[in-house]
Protein backbone atom coordinates (compact mmCIF):
# COMPACT_ATOMS: atom_id res chain seq x y z
CA UNK A 1 0.00 0.00 0.00
CA UNK A 2 2.89 2.39 -0.30
CA UNK A 3 2.29 2.63 -4.04
CA UNK A 4 0.14 5.68 -3.47
CA UNK A 5 2.96 7.46 -1.71
CA UNK A 6 5.50 6.33 -4.28
CA UNK A 7 3.41 7.67 -7.13
CA UNK A 8 3.38 11.02 -5.42
CA UNK A 9 7.18 11.04 -5.41
CA UNK A 10 7.53 9.77 -8.96
CA UNK A 11 5.16 12.30 -10.49
CA UNK A 12 6.76 15.07 -8.62
CA UNK A 13 10.24 14.07 -9.75
CA UNK A 14 9.24 13.85 -13.38
CA UNK A 15 7.89 17.36 -13.38
CA UNK A 16 10.38 19.14 -11.20
CA UNK A 17 13.65 17.26 -10.86
CA UNK A 18 15.79 16.80 -7.77
CA UNK A 19 18.70 18.59 -6.20
CA UNK A 20 17.28 21.65 -4.53
CA UNK A 21 16.65 21.85 -0.79
CA UNK A 22 13.36 23.60 -1.47
CA UNK A 23 12.31 20.87 -3.89
CA UNK A 24 13.33 18.16 -1.46
CA UNK A 25 11.11 19.74 1.14
CA UNK A 26 8.36 19.76 -1.48
CA UNK A 27 8.79 16.00 -1.95
CA UNK A 28 8.66 15.51 1.79
CA UNK A 29 5.40 17.43 1.84
CA UNK A 30 3.98 15.20 -0.93
CA UNK A 31 4.94 12.04 0.92
CA UNK A 32 3.43 13.28 4.15
CA UNK A 33 0.22 14.18 2.34
CA UNK A 34 -0.02 10.75 0.74
CA UNK A 35 0.61 9.02 4.04
CA UNK A 36 -2.00 11.16 5.74
CA UNK A 37 -4.51 10.21 3.06
CA UNK A 38 -3.65 6.57 3.66
CA UNK A 39 -4.14 6.91 7.43
CA UNK A 40 -7.42 8.68 6.77
CA UNK A 41 -8.53 5.80 4.56
CA UNK A 42 -7.74 3.33 7.32
CA UNK A 43 -9.65 5.37 9.88
CA UNK A 44 -12.72 5.62 7.71
CA UNK A 45 -12.51 1.99 6.56
CA UNK A 46 -14.45 0.42 9.41
CA UNK A 47 -17.13 3.10 9.16
CA UNK A 48 -17.60 2.61 5.42
CA UNK A 49 -17.82 -1.15 5.73
CA UNK A 50 -20.18 -1.11 8.70
CA UNK A 51 -22.58 1.52 7.47
CA UNK A 52 -24.44 -1.01 5.29
CA UNK A 53 -24.54 -3.70 7.96
CA UNK A 54 -28.28 -3.34 8.68
CA UNK A 55 -29.09 -4.07 4.99
CA UNK A 56 -27.24 -7.37 5.11
CA UNK A 57 -28.37 -8.67 8.48
CA UNK A 58 -32.11 -9.10 8.92
CA UNK A 59 -34.01 -9.46 12.19
CA UNK A 60 -33.95 -12.93 13.69
CA UNK A 61 -31.00 -13.92 11.50
CA UNK A 62 -28.50 -16.44 12.76
CA UNK A 63 -25.05 -15.25 11.76
CA UNK A 64 -22.05 -17.58 11.94
CA UNK A 65 -18.56 -16.23 12.32
CA UNK A 66 -15.12 -17.75 12.88
CA UNK A 67 -12.60 -16.86 15.56
CA UNK A 68 -12.06 -13.24 16.46
CA UNK A 69 -11.99 -10.18 14.24
CA UNK A 70 -12.43 -6.54 15.20
CA UNK A 71 -13.84 -5.77 11.76
CA UNK A 72 -16.54 -8.43 12.04
CA UNK A 73 -17.21 -7.25 15.58
CA UNK A 74 -17.75 -3.64 14.46
CA UNK A 75 -19.90 -4.84 11.59
CA UNK A 76 -22.14 -6.88 13.89
CA UNK A 77 -22.33 -4.14 16.50
CA UNK A 78 -23.35 -1.63 13.84
CA UNK A 79 -26.13 -3.96 12.68
CA UNK A 80 -27.24 -4.63 16.27
CA UNK A 81 -28.15 -0.97 16.68
CA UNK A 82 -31.24 -1.51 14.56
CA UNK A 83 -31.70 -5.28 14.32
CA UNK A 84 -32.16 -8.16 16.72
CA UNK A 85 -30.20 -11.23 15.66
CA UNK A 86 -28.13 -14.07 17.05
CA UNK A 87 -24.48 -14.89 16.48
CA UNK A 88 -22.78 -18.27 16.57
CA UNK A 89 -19.04 -17.98 17.11
CA UNK A 90 -16.99 -20.95 15.99
CA UNK A 91 -13.77 -21.30 17.90
CA UNK A 92 -10.50 -20.92 16.03
CA UNK A 93 -8.60 -23.69 17.74
CA UNK A 94 -5.17 -22.51 16.66
CA UNK A 95 -5.55 -19.05 18.17
CA UNK A 96 -8.14 -19.80 20.86
CA UNK A 97 -9.79 -16.38 20.61
CA UNK A 98 -13.45 -17.41 20.31
CA UNK A 99 -14.29 -16.72 23.93
CA UNK A 100 -13.00 -13.16 23.85
CA UNK A 101 -15.05 -12.54 20.67
CA UNK A 102 -18.14 -13.84 22.48
CA UNK A 103 -17.62 -11.61 25.51
CA UNK A 104 -17.10 -8.54 23.31
CA UNK A 105 -20.32 -9.22 21.45
CA UNK A 106 -22.21 -9.79 24.66
CA UNK A 107 -21.13 -6.36 25.91
CA UNK A 108 -23.36 -5.01 23.14
CA UNK A 109 -26.26 -7.26 24.09
CA UNK A 110 -25.99 -9.56 21.08
CA UNK A 111 -27.06 -13.13 22.03
CA UNK A 112 -24.06 -15.34 21.26
CA UNK A 113 -23.49 -19.06 21.07
CA UNK A 114 -20.02 -20.55 21.25
CA UNK A 115 -19.21 -23.86 19.54
CA UNK A 116 -16.23 -25.91 18.43
CA UNK A 117 -15.37 -26.48 14.76
CA UNK A 118 -16.59 -30.08 15.04
CA UNK A 119 -20.16 -28.79 15.27
CA UNK A 120 -19.89 -26.63 12.12
CA UNK A 121 -21.82 -28.91 9.77
CA UNK A 122 -24.46 -29.62 12.38
CA UNK A 123 -25.31 -25.97 13.10
CA UNK A 124 -25.10 -24.85 9.48
CA UNK A 125 -28.62 -26.02 8.70
CA UNK A 126 -29.90 -23.37 11.11
CA UNK A 127 -27.59 -20.57 9.97
CA UNK A 128 -28.71 -17.75 7.67
CA UNK A 129 -25.32 -16.35 6.75
CA UNK A 130 -21.62 -16.64 7.39
CA UNK A 131 -19.50 -13.54 7.92
CA UNK A 132 -15.72 -13.77 7.68
CA UNK A 133 -12.70 -11.54 7.73
CA UNK A 134 -9.72 -12.86 5.75
CA UNK A 135 -5.96 -12.39 6.08
CA UNK A 136 -5.63 -11.58 2.38
CA UNK A 137 -7.75 -11.36 -0.75
CA UNK A 138 -6.16 -13.09 -3.73
CA UNK A 139 -6.25 -11.88 -7.32
CA UNK A 140 -8.61 -14.64 -8.46
CA UNK A 141 -11.29 -13.61 -5.94
CA UNK A 142 -10.41 -16.26 -3.36
CA UNK A 143 -9.16 -15.59 0.18
CA UNK A 144 -6.42 -16.71 2.52
CA UNK A 145 -7.82 -17.08 5.98
CA UNK A 146 -6.97 -18.85 9.23
CA UNK A 147 -6.92 -22.62 9.20
CA UNK A 148 -10.40 -24.02 9.73
CA UNK A 149 -12.19 -21.47 7.57
CA UNK A 150 -12.35 -23.86 4.63
CA UNK A 151 -14.31 -26.30 6.77
CA UNK A 152 -16.78 -23.55 7.55
CA UNK A 153 -17.22 -22.36 3.95
CA UNK A 154 -17.51 -25.92 2.63
CA UNK A 155 -20.30 -26.61 5.14
CA UNK A 156 -21.94 -23.31 4.16
CA UNK A 157 -21.85 -24.25 0.48
CA UNK A 158 -23.37 -27.65 1.22
CA UNK A 159 -26.27 -25.93 2.97
CA UNK A 160 -26.51 -23.05 0.48
CA UNK A 161 -25.73 -20.50 3.18
CA UNK A 162 -24.28 -17.26 1.73
CA UNK A 163 -20.71 -16.44 2.75
CA UNK A 164 -19.97 -12.74 3.15
CA UNK A 165 -16.35 -11.64 3.37
CA UNK A 166 -15.61 -8.22 4.85
CA UNK A 167 -12.20 -6.63 4.45
CA UNK A 168 -10.41 -3.38 3.80
CA UNK A 169 -8.95 -3.06 0.30
CA UNK A 170 -5.41 -3.03 1.64
CA UNK A 171 -5.75 -6.79 1.98
CA UNK A 172 -5.86 -7.19 -1.81
CA UNK A 173 -2.84 -8.97 -3.33
CA UNK A 174 -1.75 -9.69 -6.88
CA UNK A 175 -1.03 -13.36 -6.27
CA UNK A 176 -2.76 -16.41 -7.71
CA UNK A 177 -2.74 -19.40 -5.38
CA UNK A 178 -2.71 -22.73 -7.20
CA UNK A 179 -3.25 -25.00 -4.24
CA UNK A 180 -3.57 -24.97 -0.48
CA UNK A 181 0.21 -24.93 -0.17
CA UNK A 182 1.09 -22.01 -2.43
CA UNK A 183 0.79 -19.35 0.25
CA UNK A 184 0.81 -21.30 3.44
CA UNK A 185 3.00 -21.85 6.48
CA UNK A 186 3.36 -24.98 8.51
CA UNK A 187 3.47 -24.10 12.16
CA UNK A 188 5.44 -26.05 14.70
CA UNK A 189 3.29 -28.22 16.91
CA UNK A 190 5.45 -27.29 19.88
CA UNK A 191 4.20 -23.71 19.59
CA UNK A 192 3.06 -22.34 22.96
CA UNK A 193 -0.56 -22.61 21.76
CA UNK A 194 -0.24 -26.34 21.60
CA UNK A 195 0.96 -27.20 25.04
CA UNK A 196 -1.38 -30.18 25.43
CA UNK A 197 -0.16 -31.97 22.27
CA UNK A 198 2.57 -34.40 23.13
CA UNK A 199 3.49 -37.35 20.96
CA UNK A 200 6.17 -39.54 22.56
CA UNK A 201 6.71 -41.56 19.38
CA UNK A 202 8.99 -39.98 16.76
CA UNK A 203 7.01 -41.83 14.08
CA UNK A 204 4.00 -39.55 14.51
CA UNK A 205 4.00 -36.59 12.14
CA UNK A 206 2.08 -33.54 13.30
CA UNK A 207 1.12 -31.13 10.51
CA UNK A 208 -0.27 -27.76 11.53
CA UNK A 209 -1.00 -25.50 8.56
CA UNK A 210 -1.49 -21.88 9.46
CA UNK A 211 -3.79 -20.80 6.61
CA UNK A 212 -6.52 -22.08 4.35
CA UNK A 213 -7.07 -20.98 0.77
CA UNK A 214 -10.74 -20.60 0.00
CA UNK A 215 -11.68 -20.64 -3.68
CA UNK A 216 -13.88 -17.89 -5.12
CA UNK A 217 -16.70 -20.42 -5.71
CA UNK A 218 -17.28 -20.61 -1.93
CA UNK A 219 -17.74 -16.86 -1.50
CA UNK A 220 -20.99 -15.02 -2.22
CA UNK A 221 -20.12 -11.41 -1.55
CA UNK A 222 -17.26 -9.11 -0.68
CA UNK A 223 -17.99 -6.00 1.41
CA UNK A 224 -15.04 -3.61 1.17
CA UNK A 225 -14.51 0.08 1.76
CA UNK A 226 -14.84 0.48 -2.02
CA UNK A 227 -18.33 -0.99 -2.06
CA UNK A 228 -19.87 -4.45 -2.31
CA UNK A 229 -18.74 -6.82 -5.05
CA UNK A 230 -18.85 -10.41 -6.24
CA UNK A 231 -15.62 -12.46 -6.30
CA UNK A 232 -15.40 -12.22 -10.11
CA UNK A 233 -15.03 -8.43 -9.82
CA UNK A 234 -11.95 -8.55 -7.61
CA UNK A 235 -9.53 -8.32 -10.55
CA UNK A 236 -11.13 -4.99 -11.44
CA UNK A 237 -10.83 -3.62 -7.92
CA UNK A 238 -7.20 -4.60 -7.92
CA UNK A 239 -6.55 -2.80 -11.16
CA UNK A 240 -8.26 0.35 -9.95
CA UNK A 241 -6.61 0.35 -6.56
CA UNK A 242 -3.10 -0.32 -7.82
CA UNK B 1 -4.40 -0.87 -59.67
CA UNK B 2 -5.08 -2.46 -56.34
CA UNK B 3 -3.54 -5.88 -55.91
CA UNK B 4 -5.28 -7.57 -53.02
CA UNK B 5 -3.54 -10.85 -53.64
CA UNK B 6 -0.05 -9.59 -52.84
CA UNK B 7 -0.15 -10.54 -49.18
CA UNK B 8 -1.71 -13.90 -49.96
CA UNK B 9 0.95 -14.81 -52.50
CA UNK B 10 3.72 -13.76 -50.17
CA UNK B 11 2.13 -15.77 -47.38
CA UNK B 12 2.01 -18.93 -49.47
CA UNK B 13 5.66 -18.40 -50.33
CA UNK B 14 6.74 -17.94 -46.73
CA UNK B 15 4.73 -20.93 -45.48
CA UNK B 16 6.74 -23.16 -47.84
CA UNK B 17 10.05 -21.77 -46.61
CA UNK B 18 9.47 -21.78 -42.90
CA UNK B 19 9.02 -24.67 -40.44
CA UNK B 20 5.35 -25.51 -39.90
CA UNK B 21 3.40 -24.10 -36.98
CA UNK B 22 4.63 -20.51 -36.72
CA UNK B 23 1.88 -18.91 -38.76
CA UNK B 24 1.32 -15.79 -36.72
CA UNK B 25 4.69 -14.32 -37.60
CA UNK B 26 4.28 -15.40 -41.23
CA UNK B 27 1.00 -13.49 -41.41
CA UNK B 28 2.55 -10.34 -40.02
CA UNK B 29 5.54 -10.69 -42.32
CA UNK B 30 3.40 -10.99 -45.42
CA UNK B 31 1.35 -7.94 -44.47
CA UNK B 32 4.55 -6.08 -43.66
CA UNK B 33 5.82 -6.99 -47.13
CA UNK B 34 2.74 -5.34 -48.65
CA UNK B 35 3.24 -2.26 -46.52
CA UNK B 36 6.89 -1.92 -47.50
CA UNK B 37 6.24 -2.30 -51.21
CA UNK B 38 3.13 -0.17 -51.44
CA UNK B 39 2.77 2.11 -54.44
CA UNK B 40 -0.08 4.10 -52.91
CA UNK B 41 0.24 7.87 -52.62
CA UNK B 42 -2.67 8.71 -50.34
CA UNK B 43 -3.51 7.75 -46.75
CA UNK B 44 -6.92 6.39 -47.73
CA UNK B 45 -5.35 4.46 -50.55
CA UNK B 46 -2.81 2.92 -48.23
CA UNK B 47 -5.48 2.02 -45.69
CA UNK B 48 -7.65 0.56 -48.43
CA UNK B 49 -4.83 -1.55 -49.80
CA UNK B 50 -3.94 -2.90 -46.36
CA UNK B 51 -7.58 -3.66 -45.62
CA UNK B 52 -8.14 -5.47 -48.91
CA UNK B 53 -4.99 -7.50 -48.55
CA UNK B 54 -5.76 -8.47 -44.97
CA UNK B 55 -9.32 -9.47 -45.86
CA UNK B 56 -8.29 -11.49 -48.90
CA UNK B 57 -5.58 -13.24 -46.92
CA UNK B 58 -7.76 -14.16 -43.97
CA UNK B 59 -10.62 -15.34 -46.18
CA UNK B 60 -8.40 -17.57 -48.28
CA UNK B 61 -6.30 -19.02 -45.50
CA UNK B 62 -8.11 -22.33 -45.77
CA UNK B 63 -6.79 -22.74 -49.30
CA UNK B 64 -3.19 -22.52 -48.19
CA UNK B 65 -1.37 -25.82 -48.18
CA UNK B 66 -0.01 -26.87 -44.84
CA UNK B 67 -2.38 -24.73 -42.83
CA UNK B 68 -5.07 -26.54 -40.87
CA UNK B 69 -8.60 -25.11 -40.78
CA UNK B 70 -8.29 -24.65 -37.06
CA UNK B 71 -5.27 -22.37 -37.21
CA UNK B 72 -7.04 -20.26 -39.78
CA UNK B 73 -9.44 -19.15 -37.05
CA UNK B 74 -6.61 -17.87 -34.88
CA UNK B 75 -5.05 -16.13 -37.87
CA UNK B 76 -8.40 -14.58 -38.76
CA UNK B 77 -8.41 -12.97 -35.34
CA UNK B 78 -4.82 -11.87 -35.78
CA UNK B 79 -5.67 -10.34 -39.15
CA UNK B 80 -8.47 -8.32 -37.63
CA UNK B 81 -6.23 -7.29 -34.76
CA UNK B 82 -3.53 -6.22 -37.24
CA UNK B 83 -6.02 -4.17 -39.23
CA UNK B 84 -7.25 -2.41 -36.11
CA UNK B 85 -3.67 -1.78 -35.04
CA UNK B 86 -2.81 -0.13 -38.34
CA UNK B 87 -5.97 1.94 -38.53
CA UNK B 88 -5.62 3.31 -35.03
CA UNK B 89 -2.01 4.30 -35.66
CA UNK B 90 -2.82 5.85 -39.01
CA UNK B 91 -5.61 7.98 -37.61
CA UNK B 92 -3.22 9.24 -34.94
CA UNK B 93 -0.60 10.43 -37.41
CA UNK B 94 -0.77 14.00 -38.56
CA UNK B 95 2.13 13.91 -41.01
CA UNK B 96 1.47 14.93 -44.59
CA UNK B 97 4.29 13.06 -46.30
CA UNK B 98 3.30 9.51 -47.16
CA UNK B 99 6.90 8.37 -46.89
CA UNK B 100 7.00 9.45 -43.27
CA UNK B 101 3.65 7.82 -42.59
CA UNK B 102 4.75 4.62 -44.23
CA UNK B 103 8.00 4.43 -42.29
CA UNK B 104 6.16 5.09 -39.02
CA UNK B 105 3.63 2.37 -39.85
CA UNK B 106 6.41 -0.03 -40.73
CA UNK B 107 8.06 0.72 -37.39
CA UNK B 108 4.77 0.07 -35.59
CA UNK B 109 4.23 -3.23 -37.40
CA UNK B 110 7.75 -4.25 -36.51
CA UNK B 111 6.92 -3.49 -32.87
CA UNK B 112 3.92 -5.78 -33.25
CA UNK B 113 6.17 -8.44 -34.73
CA UNK B 114 8.51 -8.15 -31.76
CA UNK B 115 5.54 -8.45 -29.42
CA UNK B 116 4.25 -11.60 -31.15
CA UNK B 117 7.73 -13.14 -31.13
CA UNK B 118 8.23 -12.52 -27.44
CA UNK B 119 4.71 -13.57 -26.43
CA UNK B 120 5.76 -17.20 -26.02
CA UNK B 121 8.43 -16.32 -23.48
CA UNK B 122 6.00 -14.12 -21.56
CA UNK B 123 3.36 -16.84 -21.39
CA UNK B 124 6.04 -19.20 -20.11
CA UNK B 125 7.04 -16.87 -17.30
CA UNK B 126 3.46 -16.36 -16.13
CA UNK B 127 2.61 -20.07 -16.39
CA UNK B 128 5.76 -21.57 -14.91
CA UNK B 129 4.55 -21.20 -11.32
CA UNK B 130 1.80 -23.73 -11.57
CA UNK B 131 4.04 -26.51 -12.93
CA UNK B 132 5.33 -27.98 -9.72
CA UNK B 133 7.55 -30.99 -9.24
CA UNK B 134 5.71 -34.26 -8.97
CA UNK B 135 2.40 -33.24 -10.54
CA UNK B 136 0.55 -35.01 -13.32
CA UNK B 137 -0.64 -32.75 -16.11
CA UNK B 138 -3.46 -33.76 -18.45
CA UNK B 139 -3.15 -32.24 -21.92
CA UNK B 140 -5.70 -32.27 -24.72
CA UNK B 141 -4.64 -31.69 -28.28
CA UNK B 142 -1.31 -30.46 -29.57
CA UNK B 143 -1.07 -26.73 -29.11
CA UNK B 144 2.46 -25.55 -30.04
CA UNK B 145 2.37 -23.23 -27.04
CA UNK B 146 1.58 -26.07 -24.61
CA UNK B 147 4.38 -28.14 -26.11
CA UNK B 148 6.80 -25.22 -25.78
CA UNK B 149 5.74 -24.63 -22.18
CA UNK B 150 6.16 -28.26 -21.09
CA UNK B 151 9.46 -28.75 -22.91
CA UNK B 152 10.96 -25.53 -21.51
CA UNK B 153 9.80 -26.33 -17.99
CA UNK B 154 11.37 -29.78 -18.11
CA UNK B 155 14.57 -28.86 -19.92
CA UNK B 156 15.48 -25.31 -18.87
CA UNK B 157 13.84 -25.18 -15.45
CA UNK B 158 14.40 -28.80 -14.45
CA UNK B 159 10.88 -29.49 -13.38
CA UNK B 160 9.94 -33.12 -12.89
CA UNK B 161 6.37 -33.91 -13.82
CA UNK B 162 4.43 -36.48 -15.80
CA UNK B 163 1.95 -35.86 -18.58
CA UNK B 164 -1.11 -37.72 -19.78
CA UNK B 165 -1.94 -36.82 -23.38
CA UNK B 166 -5.30 -37.52 -24.93
CA UNK B 167 -5.35 -38.77 -28.49
CA UNK B 168 -7.51 -35.88 -29.76
CA UNK B 169 -9.27 -37.72 -32.55
CA UNK B 170 -9.93 -37.44 -35.43
CA UNK B 171 -6.69 -35.57 -36.15
CA UNK B 172 -4.86 -37.64 -33.55
CA UNK B 173 -2.63 -34.70 -32.61
CA UNK B 174 -1.81 -36.38 -29.31
CA UNK B 175 0.57 -38.80 -31.01
CA UNK B 176 2.96 -36.07 -32.12
CA UNK B 177 2.86 -34.36 -28.75
CA UNK B 178 3.61 -37.57 -26.84
CA UNK B 179 6.59 -38.28 -29.09
CA UNK B 180 8.07 -34.81 -28.63
CA UNK B 181 7.60 -34.95 -24.85
CA UNK B 182 9.24 -38.35 -24.62
CA UNK B 183 12.12 -37.03 -26.70
CA UNK B 184 13.04 -34.55 -23.96
CA UNK B 185 12.61 -37.07 -21.18
CA UNK B 186 9.17 -36.16 -19.83
CA UNK B 187 7.15 -39.17 -18.66
CA UNK B 188 4.27 -38.92 -21.13
CA UNK B 189 1.47 -41.41 -21.66
CA UNK B 190 -1.13 -41.53 -24.39
CA UNK B 191 -4.79 -42.20 -23.65
CA UNK B 192 -7.88 -42.63 -25.85
CA UNK B 193 -10.45 -39.82 -25.85
CA UNK B 194 -13.06 -42.05 -24.25
CA UNK B 195 -10.77 -42.47 -21.23
CA UNK B 196 -10.55 -38.74 -20.41
CA UNK B 197 -12.66 -38.95 -17.25
CA UNK B 198 -10.82 -42.08 -16.16
CA UNK B 199 -7.42 -40.43 -16.62
CA UNK B 200 -8.44 -37.19 -14.91
CA UNK B 201 -8.69 -38.98 -11.60
CA UNK B 202 -4.94 -39.37 -11.67
CA UNK B 203 -4.21 -35.89 -13.01
CA UNK B 204 -3.64 -32.82 -10.86
CA UNK B 205 -4.29 -30.13 -13.46
CA UNK B 206 -5.61 -29.89 -17.00
CA UNK B 207 -3.76 -27.78 -19.55
CA UNK B 208 -4.94 -26.76 -23.00
CA UNK B 209 -4.13 -24.15 -25.59
CA UNK B 210 -6.78 -22.12 -27.41
CA UNK B 211 -7.51 -21.22 -31.02
CA UNK B 212 -9.46 -18.21 -29.88
CA UNK B 213 -10.41 -16.65 -26.54
CA UNK B 214 -13.86 -15.08 -26.79
CA UNK B 215 -15.41 -12.13 -25.06
CA UNK B 216 -17.30 -14.25 -22.53
CA UNK B 217 -13.98 -15.50 -21.17
CA UNK B 218 -14.49 -18.92 -22.70
CA UNK B 219 -12.35 -20.51 -25.40
CA UNK B 220 -12.73 -22.09 -28.82
CA UNK B 221 -10.36 -24.99 -29.19
CA UNK B 222 -10.11 -28.34 -30.97
CA UNK B 223 -13.01 -30.73 -30.53
CA UNK B 224 -12.84 -32.60 -27.24
CA UNK B 225 -11.79 -29.61 -25.15
CA UNK B 226 -15.34 -29.03 -23.91
CA UNK B 227 -15.53 -32.66 -22.83
CA UNK B 228 -12.27 -32.35 -20.90
CA UNK B 229 -13.46 -29.14 -19.26
CA UNK B 230 -16.74 -30.68 -18.14
CA UNK B 231 -14.96 -33.70 -16.67
CA UNK B 232 -12.40 -31.46 -14.96
CA UNK B 233 -15.14 -29.38 -13.37
CA UNK B 234 -16.92 -32.48 -12.16
CA UNK B 235 -13.75 -33.98 -10.71
CA UNK B 236 -12.67 -30.63 -9.25
CA UNK B 237 -9.42 -30.36 -11.21
CA UNK B 238 -8.24 -26.88 -12.22
CA UNK B 239 -8.60 -26.22 -15.95
CA UNK B 240 -5.85 -23.89 -17.22
CA UNK B 241 -5.66 -22.32 -20.67
CA UNK B 242 -2.47 -20.91 -22.20
CA UNK B 243 -2.64 -18.60 -25.19
CA UNK B 244 -1.20 -15.43 -26.69
CA UNK B 245 -3.13 -12.19 -26.38
CA UNK B 246 -3.59 -11.71 -30.14
CA UNK B 247 -6.01 -14.62 -30.03
CA UNK B 248 -8.57 -12.59 -28.11
CA UNK B 249 -11.60 -12.08 -30.37
CA UNK B 250 -14.74 -10.00 -30.07
CA UNK B 251 -17.12 -12.91 -30.44
CA UNK B 252 -19.85 -13.77 -27.97
CA UNK B 253 -20.99 -17.36 -28.53
CA UNK B 254 -23.75 -18.58 -26.26
CA UNK B 255 -24.08 -22.14 -27.50
CA UNK B 256 -22.09 -24.59 -29.60
CA UNK B 257 -24.15 -23.53 -32.61
CA UNK B 258 -22.74 -20.00 -32.39
CA UNK B 259 -19.27 -21.03 -33.50
CA UNK B 260 -17.86 -19.38 -36.63
CA UNK B 261 -18.68 -21.25 -39.85
CA UNK B 262 -15.07 -22.01 -40.57
CA UNK B 263 -14.75 -24.41 -37.63
CA UNK B 264 -18.24 -25.82 -37.46
CA UNK B 265 -17.81 -28.50 -40.05
CA UNK B 266 -14.77 -30.49 -41.11
CA UNK B 267 -16.24 -30.80 -44.60
CA UNK B 268 -14.03 -33.04 -46.67
CA UNK B 269 -11.36 -33.92 -44.17
CA UNK B 270 -11.22 -37.57 -43.06
CA UNK B 271 -13.35 -38.15 -40.00
CA UNK B 272 -12.60 -41.61 -38.78
CA UNK B 273 -9.30 -43.39 -38.88
CA UNK B 274 -10.20 -47.02 -38.65
CA UNK B 275 -10.18 -50.22 -40.60
CA UNK B 276 -13.87 -49.87 -41.24
CA UNK B 277 -13.45 -46.43 -42.84
CA UNK B 278 -14.92 -47.39 -46.20
CA UNK B 279 -18.26 -48.37 -44.71
CA UNK B 280 -18.44 -45.37 -42.40
CA UNK B 281 -18.00 -42.52 -44.88
CA UNK B 282 -21.44 -43.19 -46.32
CA UNK B 283 -23.19 -42.62 -43.02
CA UNK B 284 -24.52 -39.18 -42.03
CA UNK B 285 -22.11 -37.57 -39.59
CA UNK B 286 -21.90 -34.64 -37.21
CA UNK B 287 -18.32 -33.48 -37.58
CA UNK B 288 -17.36 -30.23 -35.94
CA UNK B 289 -13.78 -29.05 -36.00
CA UNK B 290 -13.80 -27.03 -32.78
CA UNK B 291 -15.98 -26.61 -29.72
CA UNK B 292 -16.74 -23.78 -27.35
CA UNK B 293 -15.81 -24.09 -23.67
CA UNK B 294 -17.84 -21.66 -21.52
CA UNK B 295 -16.06 -19.45 -18.96
CA UNK B 296 -17.44 -21.15 -15.87
CA UNK B 297 -15.41 -24.24 -16.74
CA UNK B 298 -12.12 -22.34 -17.12
CA UNK B 299 -10.11 -21.68 -13.95
CA UNK B 300 -7.39 -19.34 -15.22
CA UNK B 301 -5.98 -18.08 -18.51
CA UNK B 302 -2.22 -17.63 -18.82
CA UNK B 303 -1.37 -15.07 -21.47
CA UNK B 304 1.53 -12.84 -22.42
CA UNK B 305 -0.30 -9.97 -20.72
CA UNK B 306 -0.52 -11.77 -17.40
CA UNK B 307 -2.77 -14.22 -15.61
CA UNK B 308 -6.51 -13.67 -16.06
CA UNK B 309 -9.66 -15.04 -14.57
CA UNK B 310 -12.33 -15.60 -17.26
CA UNK B 311 -14.28 -12.58 -16.02
CA UNK B 312 -11.25 -10.34 -16.64
CA UNK B 313 -11.02 -11.25 -20.33
CA UNK B 314 -13.69 -8.91 -21.67
CA UNK B 315 -12.12 -6.01 -19.82
CA UNK B 316 -8.79 -6.84 -21.40
CA UNK B 317 -10.37 -7.05 -24.85
CA UNK B 318 -11.80 -3.59 -24.47
CA UNK B 319 -8.37 -2.30 -23.52
CA UNK B 320 -6.76 -3.95 -26.53
CA UNK B 321 -9.30 -2.49 -28.92
CA UNK B 322 -8.89 0.96 -27.42
CA UNK B 323 -5.10 0.82 -27.42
Amino acid sequence: FFFQAEDGIRDFCLSRGLGDVYKRQGIKREILESLENLIDDFDKMTEKISENAPTHIKSNDIVVTYGESTLVQDFLVSAAKSRKFEVIVIEDELCKVGKSMCSKLEEHNIPTTFTLPTATYAIMSRANKVILSPNAIMADGGIISNSGTLLLTAAAKAHSVPVIVIAGLFKLTSNFPFSQDTFNEIKSPTDPLFVELSFPSPLTNVIVPKYDYIEPEYISLYITDAGEHTPSYIYRLFREYY
Amino acid sequence: MLDSKKAYNHFVLLVKERPPGDFALTLIDSLLHVLKETQETTRQGLLHEMKDNTNYLTENLINVEGLTRKSSLALHTLGRFFHHYITSKLSGLSDTSLEVIRSKLVARVEDLREFVMSSRGKVLSSALEFIKDGITIFVHGNSPLVEFLLVEAAVKHNKKFSVIVSEARPDCEGYALTKSLLAVGIAARLVVDAAVAYALEEADIVLVGAETVVETGGIINGIGTYTCALCAKMLKKPFYVVCESFKFARMYPLTQKDLPEIVKDRKTLPLFRSRETDDVTNLPVLSPLCDYTPPDLVTLLFTDMGIFTPSAVSDELIQISNA
